[in-house]
């Protein structure tokens, strides 16, 4: 054996010169997952003391510190349990709401599991008759953190998955933990964003290496610690400074991240997603990628695209009677909503069922539609187009038309190439357009990106607010303010609200009659569901709700305040808004709309087109741009 | 959701005894000689069928309300799904069968006669992890490893495939089928490639992505360090209802590489990058047995999806599609795909479909079995249906029967037209030594109580209290 020693060794220095940065960071990959698997254990036995505390009838005090040991242990594995792991996390940590999977004819409940079950029965008192409950929930609990272990076992980890899950993870502190989404009956939110930034910190050691870019490490564990003295400092969950601690702290932190995985040349894995893996944060400009939520056909989103689906969009040709447009309700002015509580139908006689919602940003969803019947725009551009109280027509029509004029035929085949007038490329050039007016250039995301002058000190508490007490943000997720969920935004969330039928006053209301996401698959549970609309230019974009019920931001924050429909006392069946009262001040009240003020983005997104296309036809001779309404 | 398995000639297992049959890759002969087996009905609850077939014998094995004497505290499951069974050497029947919505499988013995002794939970929710749908026997005989009990998790993006040793119940994650809402995992039979084991995966998702068929392929026998592969036409069309009955279309099997170092939201985004097909939820794969394919014939069923959300243009089935998958003898990664049976062509012959789910595939014969997604249009519950290869004619076999007015199966009021399903059909023949022998699993979703809650003790499915049934059915036509 010691023959061959010699070669071997000067085999491995050869080598190493190529691949000693790969294996290097190979082995802090290791690492990590050990690390990670010793905090499973750790949380494993966390929970064991849980669960001894509540078997062996410990005072409730006790009770309590156990459960807040457990989840500040769940903080150190959650990042790369929701990674590798999205549903046992679910499983662990969702919303205590039930669920129905909507193929199911037999709509059987799944009850929700985790630790928000488990809060609900020891917050704020903990009842005997709670207990066997409580007991079977901490055990699956500890059967999911056994299963999280068990399918690591097997998982190559790798950097960039590390980066990307730590990356993700200040995400979730910021957009949904210190929300309190996942703590809303114990508030430990901010103890428990403490636990997942320092596990950022201890992840990071792993690649630490004292030749290189030592300052960068020394800058980073710096900017973790003041952001852990941060947290300590300020624990009140209502008083809570959140958009300091996310633009002096947790943005710095994942800005220093993404520049060492740069440095570190950890090159993001490939795959589309949501959010771009180089933005810095996700506030940065660019950072949201719209051709995520198309359909792989559609996903190469070009100029010539979007500037032929702006034509469409505003080219009454695609009406049945060649007068409405896609913009007659939807206007730019009014961030592309027509000002009224429904809009009007083709007819000109009778209203639409429903509120014509913003299309700025509709492109960052994984669903359209109040009822969210679509997954993407293209298929909602037929849908629309098909229906008679909408535009009357149809695509076949719509193609027939289209091919006759030259001007259109040519902008088809500059956009598409070939013979290029037909339905798949009039859902794509419209749908692409649409994504084409996303925009995160409000004086909000100026202050995000570091405009510290861009929010007045009313604005700033206005968003404290909103992502504290009024617990606005644990629906309309920062930061696009709309059902499509951090960290991750590849889901759309719906909600039952119980908006009212009547507009005057909160007594002797009644419960309004549509039926929202029930109307797709008749699923019990999905009464009077509606997507969760953005929030973005809310201000432009009054009527308020699905029915258009609420004129003014005043009115719909009452609402909010008294506990939905059924803090009014309707008979609202799964209510999924908290029927508790939020207490708010009159200040607090006008400061959550001074900060939805600052939504307001549309300056660049705005402009209609200075003509339209030849058509051929004399009935099309005097068509307005944007149509008739 | 929800179905079946297939084996035959299964090895004879006795502890560690392994009696395979070798040279028996492809018959399906019937054993000569005697059998012990008695076909009868053991279970105190009738058959849930009705409209059988002339012919056909059906009998009542075993339930959620009978008591079995060397375990007297067993309580069989509800949704019974996919399925197994091994000869004993001592002459008993080990059947193991998923208890889909209890996440747990169960192992029951039967003696030589065929009478169900004793019951016992090999994987309780704990163990089993995820809904557990379709499994598959795998043996030595058979498929040239195992015995081996490989049954999917089909619960989103966390789910792995499992291999249960059916004798000493340890269970293994196969981390390199990659991470799918697996419907069932199929090795091909030793025959289909001498030095290869090729597994079909079937990916039951209605998401943005669609529902995939992948396969895996490794040195014969080694499920740990083979490559992952998904489904595509050559012409890189991903649209399913682009492809229609009556013609035949070239595709491929594309590499996902390094699966074993994806996150589980990856499989999707991979396949949409190699433009796989994009298929309305894939349920339950078969191969054709003792044809001139050496099991390179292969059926699944692709059980539809509403036409709304990421169906809204229908480019996937509704209704529900049977298609063939002809695999090239030198290369399974090269194939032939065609439309056998089109459930959205509500004239055709296949426009009763409600939905198919489980498939089981004989020699001359497909069987093919519904459950409904309860679009609301129901018209019957859910069939059997029996196609024939050779004459493309197809018939009914048998309807589930939910016995409404009987409140014990109808818990919350009278079931609804197609709220009941099947789980496995599995040709039991060769094992039992009797001819044109099955057994088949029964899903009656609205029988329910409180004595079949939790009966596997998992913390994970505490509130499950469903039951469910087996069946004997002899002289179904091979």
């Amino acid at each position: 054996m010691s023959r061959f020693f010699p070669f071997l060794f000067l085999l491995f220095i050869t080598a190493c010169s190529q691949q000693c940065e790969n294996s290097f960071k190979n082995m802090s990959a290791e690492k990590v997952k050990a690390h990670y698997i010793a905090n499973l254990h750790k949380l494993d036995s966390a929970l064991a003391e849980l669960e001894a505390a509540v078997k062996n009838n410990h005072d409730e005090k006790t009770i309590h510190e156990k459960f807040f040991k457990s989840r500040l242990s769940y903080k150190k594995v959650e990042y790369l349990a929701e990674f590798y792991n999205p549903v046992t996390a679910e499983n662990m940590n969702g919303a205590a709401i039930p669920k129905v999977e909507e193929d199911d004819p037999n709509q059987v409940t799944i009850e929700p599991t985790g630790f928000q079950v488990i809060e609900e029965l020891l917050f704020p008192q903990f009842l005997k008759e709670s207990e066997a409950k409580a007991l079977i929930l901490i055990s699956g609990l500890r059967s999911d953190t056994r299963r999280l272990r068990k399918m690591v076992a097997d998982q190559q980890v790798s950097d960039a998955h590390v980066f990307a899950a730590l990356k993700s993870e200040i995400v979730r502190v910021i957009a949904l933990g210190l929300v309190g989404f996942d703590s809303p009956v114990a508030f430990y939110s901010i103890s428990e964003a403490r636990s997942a930034i320092g596990t950022i910190d201890e992840v990071l050691n792993f690649y630490r290496d004292d030749n290189s870019f030592k300052n960068e490490f020394s800058a980073i564990k710096k900017l973790a610690a003041q952001t852990n003295d941060f947290l300590l400092k300020n624990n009140d969950f209502d008083s809570f400074d959140r958009i300091t601690f996310i633009s002096e702290y947790a943005n710095p932190l994942s800005v220093s991240l993404t520049k060492l995985q740069t440095l570190l040349k950890i090159e993001p894995s490939g795959s589309l997603k949501p959010v771009s893996a180089h933005a810095e944060t996700i506030f940065a400009r660019d950072a949201f990628k719209p051709e995520y939520f198309a359909p792989s056909y559609a996903q190469d989103i070009s100029p010539q695209k979007i500037e032929l689906g702006k034509l469409l969009f505003f080219d009454p040709v695609l009406s049945g009677n060649g007068q409405r447009a896609c913009a007659s309700c939807h206007k730019p002015e009014l961030a592309f909503t027509d000002g009224r509580a429904k809009s009007i139908g083709f007819n000109f006689k009778n209203d639409v069922p429903r509120n014509a919602p913003t299309v700025i940003n509709a492109g960052l969803q994984r669903s359209t539609f109040y009822d969210l019947r679509t997954s993407f725009l293209e298929d909602q551009a037929t849908a629309v187009l098909n229906n008679v109280d909408e535009m009357h027509s149809s695509l076949d029509k719509a193609v027939s038309e289209l091919s006759e004029s030259n001007e259109y035929s040519a902008l088809f085949k500059k956009a598409f190439g070939g013979n290029a007038v037909n339905e798949r490329n009039i859902r794509t050039a419209l749908a692409a357009y649409v994504r084409s007016l996303t925009s995160m250039n409000s004086r909000f995301d100026k202050f995000m990106r570091g405009e510290k002058s861009a929010l007045s000190a009313s604005e700033k508490n206005g968003f404290n607010v909103f992502m504290g007490k009024a617990k606005c943000g644990t629906c309309h997720f920062m930061p696009l303010f709309n059902g499509t969920v951090p960290p991750d935004f590849t889901e759309t969330e719906f909600e039952i609200i119980g908006v009212p039928a009547h507009p005057v006053g909160f007594k002797n209301n009644k419960l309004d009659g549509d039926q929202g996401r029930f109307n797709v698959h008749k699923m019990q549970l999905h009464k009077a569901a509606f997507k969760t609309p953005t929030l973005r230019n809310i201000i432009l974009t009054a009527p308020y709700m699905h029915n258009g019920i609420f004129k003014t931001l005043e009115d719909v924050i009452e609402f909010y305040d008294l506990g939905g429909g059924a803090g009014i006392g309707l008979d609202v069946p799964n209510q999924t808004l908290p029927s508790d009262k939020l207490n708010l001040s009159e200040s607090e009240k006008s400061n959550i709309i001074a900060f939805l003020k600052t939504l307001t983005d549309t300056a660049d997104i705005s402009a209609k087109p200075e003509r339209l296309p030849l058509l051929k036809g004399v009935r099309f001779l005097k068509r307005k741009i944007g149509g008739e309404y | 959701m929800r179905k079946s398995t297939h084996f035959k000639n299964a090895a004879l297992v006795g502890s560690t005894i392994l009696l395979g049959i070798a040279g028996c890759e492809e018959n399906d002969v019937t054993l000569p000689g005697q059998t012990d087996v008695i076909l009868k009905n053991h279970s105190v609850t009738p058959a849930l069928v009705k409209n059988v077939m002339p012919g056909l014998e059906v009998y009542s094995l075993m339930g959620s309300d009978d008591t079995f004497e060397q375990s007297p505290n067993f309580i069989f499951g509800g949704s019974a799904d996919g399925a197994g069974l091994l000869k004993n050497s001592d002459g008993t029947y080990s059947f193991l069968v998923n208890h889909e919505d209890n996440f747990s499988v169960s192992r029951v013995t039967l003696d030589k006669t065929f009478k169900p002794v004793k019951g016992e939970y090999i994987l309780n929710s704990d163990g089993g992890m995820y809904r557990l749908c379709s499994a598959t026997m795998a043996t030595p005989a058979e498929h040239g490893f195992g015995p081996t009990f490989i049954t999917c998790g089909e619960s989103g993006p966390d789910s792995e495939i499992h291999a249960v040793d059916p004798v000493s119940k340890n269970s293994q994650i196969l981390k390199a089928f990659g991470r799918w809402s697996t419907e069932n995992a199929v090795p091909l039979p030793k025959s289909a490639y001498s030095d290869k084991t090729v597994v079909i995966i079937g990916d039951d998702d209605s998401g943005e992505h669609g529902g995939q068929v992948a396969m895996y392929v490794g040195n014969s026998g080694d499920l740990n360090n083979g490559n992952l592969y998904v489904l595509a036409r050559t012409n890189d069309n991903i649209k399913e209802r682009d492809m229609v009955a009556g013609q035949s279309y070239a595709v491929e099997f594309r590499q996902i590489p390094n699966q074993k170092s994806l996150a589980p939201t990856e499989f999707n985004t991979k396949s949409t990058e190699l433009k796989s097909i994009q298929f309305g939820r894939v349920e339950d794969i078969d191969y054709r047995k003792n044809a001139g394919q050496r099991g390179r014939e292969l059926y699944f069923t692709v059980t539809g999806q509403n036409n709304t959300q990421a169906n809204a243009d229908y480019s996937r089935t509704k209704y529900g599609r049977v298609y063939r998958l002809v695999l090239d003898a030198k290369n399974p990664l090269k194939g032939t795909l065609e439309v056998i049976l089109d459930g959205d062509d509500r004239s055709g012959i296949a426009g009763k479909f409600q939905n198919p789910d489980n498939i089981m595939v004989a020699t001359n014969y497909v069987y093919i079995q519904e459950d409904p997604n309860g679009y609301g249009d129901e018209t019957h519950d859910a069939y059997i249906y029996q196609y024939d290869i050779a004459s493309k004619q197809m018939k009914v076999v048998m309807e589930l029967d939910h016995k409404r007015g009987d409140a014990k199966y109808n818990v919350g009021g009278d079931s609804k037209f197609g709220t009941w399903e099947y789980g496995a059909l599995i040709d039991v023949s060769a094992e039992t030594s009797s001819a044109n022998t099955f057994m088949l699993a029964v899903q009656p979703h609205s029988w329910r109580g409180d004595k079949y809650k939790n009966p596997d003790s998992g913390s994970k499915r505490p509130d499950e209290n469903q039951a469910s049934q087996i069946l004997m059915l002899k002289g179904l036509p091979k």
